[in-house]
C-alpha cells in the first residue's frame, strides 16, 4: 500500500515538471537562416510556426513567420521566444533553409547549433534558399494540408519523386563537412508565387559555395551520385527526339591508381522509351541503346570535369580512393594534389526493356 | 549494453591509432577469458564466486577479493545509471529535473536488484527476449540504409596495421564480460551443467564489436564521427522510418536502450549486493528467498544513495573520464580474477582428483 502511494507521488511530480501540453507549444515547421552582412548581427533567423487547427483539408494550413537578427543562431532563437505566446518546439522542424548569401559568405562553424540541439532531427532536410531563406519561408502553397508539409513531401521521395531534387539530410551535411574526400551538396529551393522550384543543386567545398548546377546537370548528378530512378535520358534522333525513362540505375566507381588516377564510372540503367519516332526502336534496338549510352557518358564526363575544375568532390571520389587503397593521410594529400588533373571515364550500359504500349 | 559505457566512443577516439587492431585483439582475449572462466565455474556447480573463494582460500585473502569484486560491480552500475539518466534527460525531456529522473531509475533498479537471484535471472531472460526483435530491427535498418558510407568504414579498416592501444583493448573486451554473471548466477546451475554453444561467444562478440564500432563511422564519416557525445543515439537518429507511426528510429532505439540499461543496472546492483552480503560471517547463499530480507533493501539503498552522490559530482566530461578508467580497471581485474580462478581450479582438482560429472540437459542461464 505504501509502495503504491510512493509510486503515485512520483507520477504526480512528473506531471508538474517539465511537461507542457500541446496547446502551450508552438511547433516550428521550417527554420530559415540568412546572412545579413552586418558584422554585429550576421544572422537573421526566421521560423515558420504552425498554427494548429482541427481542419485537415488542402489549403487550410496556416502558419506564422517570426524573424529576428542576432549574433548567433542560439541567441536568435532565445530572443524569438519573447515574440510568441507559446513555447517553441523544434521536434517537428524537418526543413532547414540556409540563405544563399549565408552559404556564400557564412562561417560554417556557426552552424554547429543544428548538430548540437538534441531535439533537432538528424534526418531533417537541409536546403539553400534563393534569393534568401525568408522568401522561401513566406511561400504558402495552396496544396498544403498540414503546415509546412509541402516541403516535407518534396524531399526524400516521400511525395513527389523527382530526379531533379537532391535530398540532403542534416547528418549527411555534417558528415560531408568534416569528411576528407567528400564535399557537401545542397539542393537549391527557389520561391515561386505559390510553390517551390527545387531543380538545382549547389556544390560546396568545406567552407562555402563553389558551383550551382543547372537543372539538366542536376539531374545527371542525381542519377549518377544518388542512383535516382524515375529519371530520363534523351537525345535527338533523326527528325524527332528519343526520351528514355530510366526505371533502374546502378553505378559503380573504379579508381585506377597511377601517377594521375583514372576514375571509371560505370553506369547500368534500364527503362522504357516514352517518346520516340514511330517504329524507330524496332529497326535499330541495339543502335539506339548504344547511342543513348554514348551520349549519356559524354554528358556525365563533361559534368565531372566541370565539378573537378570547381575544386569540389561531391561524389566522394577522394574517399573512395582512400578506401580502395586503404590509404592514410599522405595518400589523401597526394590525392588532393592530383585531383585537379584526375581523368574521368564514364561507361554507360543502357538496356531498353520496351517501347511502352505502342510500337 | 556496451553502448552506454562509451565503449564505441573510446574506440572511435582511437580510430586512426589502432582501434581496429584493438578490436581484433579484444575479440581474441575476450573470448579466451570468457571461455576459460565458463569452464572454471563449471567445476563448481551450485557455487558462486564468494563460496568458491571461501572454500579454497584463507579468509584473509578471500574477503578483500570479494569486496573488491563487489566494488567493481557496484561502480559499473552507478556509471550506467548516470549515463542513462543523462541520455534520457537530453533526448526525452530536457526540462525535467535530472535528479528526479535519477530517482525514478534508482527506485526501479532498487526494486529489481534486491530480488532473489532466481527472480533476477528470469527477469534478465524476459527482458532480453523483449529487446531482441527491436534490436535486430535496428541492426537491419542500419546495414541496409542507403546513406551508410561503406567507403568510410573501409578507410578506417585500412588502419588495421597500427598497433593496438591498451585503452581500446580494455574497452572492447567489455563486450565479452557477460560471463561475469556466472560469479553469482553459477549458484543456480545444477551439477552437471554445461554451457552449450560456447562457440557462439567469439562469433556474437565479434559481430557486435564490429557493428558498434563501424556503423557510426558509416553514418558520420571518418572525421565527423568523434564530435558526438552520445554517438549511438545520434546514429539511430540518422535513420528514417518512412512507413510507420514513428518516423525517427531514435525513439525505438531509446526504448531498447532503456530496457537494456535497466537490465544491466539491476544485474550489477544484484551481484554487488550478493557479494557484499557474502562478506558477512553468518551468511548463507540462497538462490530463492521470499520475502526479500531487509539486508537486500539496505544494501541496494546504499547503492542508490551512492548513485546520487556520483551524479552530484559528475558531469559529462568527468563521467567519461571515470568510465574510461573503470573499463581499464575492470579489464585488469578480469585478468587477475581469471588467474585466481584457474589456480583454485588447479588446487581443487589436486585435492579431489574427481571430475565433476559431465552431461545433463540444463542449458538455461547462458
Amino acid at each position: 500500500m505504501f509502495k503504491a502511494f510512493v509510486v503515485l507521488l512520483i507520477c504526480s511530480l512528473l506531471a508538474g515538471c517539465g511537461m507542457k501540453d500541446i496547446d502551450k507549444r508552438f511547433y516550428v515547421v521550417t527554420t530559415g537562416v540568412d546572412w545579413t552582412g552586418n558584422p554585429e548581427k550576421p544572422f537573421r533567423v526566421s521560423l515558420r510556426l504552425a498554427i494548429t487547427s482541427n481542419k485537415v483539408e488542402s489549403g487550410s494550413s496556416r502558419t506564422q513567420i517570426q524573424t529576428v537578427e542576432a549574433p548567433s543562431i542560439a541567441e536568435a532563437v532565445r530572443h524569438l521566444k519573447a515574440f510568441v505566446d507559446k513555447e517553441l518546439d523544434f521536434g517537428h522542424c524537418r526543413v532547414f533553409i540556409l540563405g544563399k548569401d549565408l552559404v556564400a559568405n557564412g562561417n560554417p562553424d556557426a552552424m554547429s547549433w543544428f548538430a548540437r540541439r538534441r531535439d533537432i532531427q538528424k534526418v531533417a532536410f537541409v536546403g539553400v534558399g534563393e534569393p534568401d531563406a525568408l522568401s522561401v519561408l513566406k511561400v504558402t502553397p495552396e496544396s498544403e494540408r498540414f503546415p509546412g508539409n509541402a516541403l516535407f513531401l518534396t524531399f526524400g521521395n516521400e511525395g513527389t519523386e523527382s530526379s531533379y531534387t537532391v535530398t540532403t539530410y542534416l547528418f549527411d551535411l555534417t558528415r560531408r563537412h568534416f569528411e576528407e574526400g567528400m564535399d557537401p551538396v545542397l539542393p537549391v529551393i527557389r520561391s515561386l508565387d505559390k510553390t517551390y522550384q527545387i531543380d538545382r543543386v549547389l556544390l560546396m567545398d568545406k567552407a562555402r559555395m563553389r558551383l550551382i548546377l543547372n537543372p539538366d546537370e542536376t539531374q545527371l548528378y542525381n542519377m549518377t551520385a544518388n542512383e535516382a530512378g524515375k529519371s530520363e535520358v534523351k537525345m535527338p534522333y533523326r527528325d524527332g527526339r528519343i526520351v528514355l525513362t530510366v526505371n533502374q540505375i546502378r553505378t559503380h566507381t573504379d579508381i585506377a591508381i597511377g601517377e594521375v588516377p583514372l576514375v571509371t564510372l560505370k553506369v547500368y540503367m534500364s527503362g522504357i522509351l516514352e517518346e520516340s519516332p514511330p517504329e524507330a526502336l524496332e529497326n535499330d534496338w541495339n543502335g539506339i541503346e548504344r547511342q543513348l549510352g554514348k551520349r549519356f557518358s559524354s554528358e556525365v564526363e563533361d559534368l565531372l570535369y566541370k565539378i573537378r575544375d570547381a575544386g569540389v568532390d561531391p561524389y566522394g571520389f577522394g574517399l573512395h580512393y582512400l578506401a580502395t587503397t586503404f590509404g592514410n593521410k599522405q595518400d589523401f594529400a597526394h590525392w588532393k594534389s592530383v585531383y585537379p588533373e584526375v581523368r574521368f571515364k564514364v561507361v554507360t550500359h543502357v538496356k531498353i526493356t520496351g517501347p511502352g504500349v505502342v510500337r | 549494453m556496451n553502448i552506454m559505457l562509451f565503449v564505441p566512443h573510446i574506440l572511435v577516439k582511437d580510430r586512426f591509432d589502432g582501434a581496429v587492431m584493438s578490436l581484433l585483439a579484444a575479440i581474441a582475449i575476450g573470448s579466451l577469458i570468457a571461455i576459460v572462466n565458463a569452464w572454471c565455474f563449471q567445476q563448481f556447480p551450485q557455487m558462486g564466486l564468494p563460496e568458491i573463494l571461501d572454500q579454497h582460500l584463507p579468509k584473509v585473502l578471500s574477503l578483500p577479493l570479494i569486496a573488491f569484486t563487489a566494488l567493481t560491480w557496484m561502480s559499473g552500475g552507478i556509471f550506467v545509471v548516470y549515463s542513462f539518466t543523462r541520455t534520457m534527460g537530453i533526448f526525452f525531456n530536457p526540462e525535467m529535473n535530472e535528479y528526479l529522473f535519477l530517482f525514478i531509475m534508482v527506485m526501479a533498479c532498487l526494486f529489481a536488484g534486491s530480488r532473489s537471484s532466481r527472480s533476477v535471472q528470469f527477469a534478465l531472460e524476459v527482458l532480453l527476449l523483449l529487446c531482441a526483435p527491436l534490436g535486430l530491427f535496428i541492426l537491419f535498418k542500419t546495414t541496409t540504409d542507403r546513406l551508410v558510407s561503406w567507403d568510410a568504414m573501409r578507410v578506417i579498416a585500412g588502419y588495421v596495421r597500427h598497433p593496438p592501444s591498451f585503452r581500446s583493448v580494455a574497452a572492447a573486451t567489455f563486450l565479452f564480460s557477460g560471463y561475469l554473471n556466472m560469479q553469482i548466477f553459477n549458484r543456480l546451475n545444477p551439477p552437471g551443467f554445461r554451457l552449450k554453444h560456447r562457440w557462439l561467444i567469439p562469433l556474437l562478440g565479434a559481430s557486435f564489436a564490429f557493428f558498434t564500432f563501424f556503423i557510426p563511422i558509416g553514418f558520420h564519416g571518418t572525421i565527423g564521427v568523434d564530435q558526438y557525445m552520445y554517438l549511438w543515439s545520434v546514429t539511430a537518429d540518422s535513420m528514417v522510418l518512412k512507413y510507420g507511426f514513428v518516423q525517427r528510429v531514435v525513439y525505438l532505439f531509446l526504448l531498447v536502450f532503456s530496457i537494456l540499461s535497466l537490465m544491466f543496472v539491476m544485474n550489477t546492483y544484484h551481484c554487488a549486493m550478493e557479494m557484499f552480503k557474502a562478506c558477512w560471517i553468518q551468511y548463507q547463499a540462497k538462490a530463492e528467498e521470499s520475502p526479500v530480507p531487509k539486508s537486500n533493501w539496505i544494501i541496494c539503498a546504499i547503492f542508490g544513495a551512492l548513485s546520487f552522490a556520483y551524479a552530484s559530482w559528475s558531469n559529462d566530461q568527468k563521467n567519461q573520464w571515470a568510465t574510461e578508467w573503470w573499463l581499464i580497471g575492470r579489464f585488469c581485474v578480469e585478468i587477475f580474477a581469471t588467474c585466481i580462478t584457474l589456480i583454485i581450479v588447479y588446487l581443487a582438482r589436486k585435492k579431489t582428483k574427481v571430475r565433476a560429472p559431465r552431461g545433463g540437459t540444463a542449458n538455461y542461464g547462458k
